[in-house]
């Protein structure tokens, strides 16, 4: 994994931190990746000392938590303690079936949301293989229409057969990508809805 | 080490460096390297919440063509400097009287 990879990666992890914070925390990031290449570290090393993006981000978020966890007032504090000492926490309800057939109603939209990026994800991986599978069968059917007779159809349907698999090559890694990384924002989204519901 | 005695220990070991004079990220984590283990994603969260505290006062400035956070400790810092001396005593004492001998 390269620095630039790492700060990606970290970056993709802090989606509920402020962009001042990010910003900080990234600049944070930046200073001490220059500060060991001078001192003549790889890369590599570095990378290794910093550890994991996902653990690093985690440091962040609980840090943030704390932080939020600090700023309540202890006023408020107080009053949440006496609150809870005059009125005794009542075990949570039940859930009906009626509730949660709203609440599958309400979240369709989101659901809907989830379908298009999941099937844009697909989209993206079909392209290529269609590309290259058209090209084959392209490829295949230029040796029955050559042996055929019709040899100048039949090198027009190789050549076009050819260039489709070509693209389909050359677009293989990169919509390859753009499907994992739009899977990869899918998952992100159903994850900090799920963290808020 | 249990994590919030390892917290607080860092928190004091962070602030020992920097009462040393003006430094930054990575002098802190060379200046502190032997004595206790500390990473640049474990020193961030604990230079913030310092800073947050009010126990250090930053600024930035340039070097070799890039800009770098400088850390420094004030009064309040010193202060919770010197009660961090305090409590790390006192764990040295439940020891001793626990196991006998030094930490």
């Amino acid at each position: 994994m390269t620095y630039n990879e790492w700060r990606d990666e970290l970056k993709s992890n802090l989606l509920s931190v402020s962009e001042t914070e990010k910003k900080r925390v990234l600049d944070y990031y930046a200073e001490a990746y220059a500060d060991r290449r001078e001192a003549g570290f790889s890369e590599r090393e570095i990378i290794d000392g910093f550890g994991a993006p996902f653990d690093a981000a985690q440091r962040i978020l609980n840090e943030e938590k704390d932080e939020q966890v600090s700023n309540i007032a202890p006023e408020e504090k107080n009053s949440n303690t006496s609150a809870k000492k005059e009125k005794p926490v009542k075990p949570k309800k039940e859930r009906g079936l009626g509730f949660v057939l709203i609440c599958l109603l309400l979240s369709l939209p989101l659901l809907v949301v989830f379908i298009v990026l999941a099937s844009v994800a697909i989209a993206f991986c079909c392209i290529p293989i269609s590309a290259i599978g058209g090209g084959i069968a392209s490829i295949v059917a230029s040796v029955f229409t050559i042996t055929g007779g019709d040899v100048a159809h039949g090198f027009y349907e190789l050549g076009g057969g050819v260039i489709s698999i070509g693209v389909g090559i050359i677009l293989l890694p990169i919509l390859f990508k753009i499907a994992a990384l739009t899977c990869k924002l899918t998952k992100k989204l159903f994850f900090s809805f799920k963290e808020r519901v | 080490m249990e994590v919030q005695l390892k917290k607080g220990i860092l928190d004091i070991c962070v602030l020992y460096a920097i009462s040393k004079g003006e430094t930054y990220g990575y002098k802190i984590i060379s200046d502190l390297q032997g004595t206790i283990e500390i990473s640049e994603s474990t020193l961030y969260p604990i230079l913030k919440r310092l800073e947050v505290s009010g126990c250090l006062t930053t600024r930035t400035a340039e070097h070799n063509g890039r800009l770098r956070r400088y850390y420094k400790i004030n009064a309040d810092g010193l202060k919770k400097l010197k009660s961090g001396k305090t409590d790390l005593l006192e764990i040295n004492t439940i020891y001793k009287k626990l196991f006998g001998g030094n930490i």
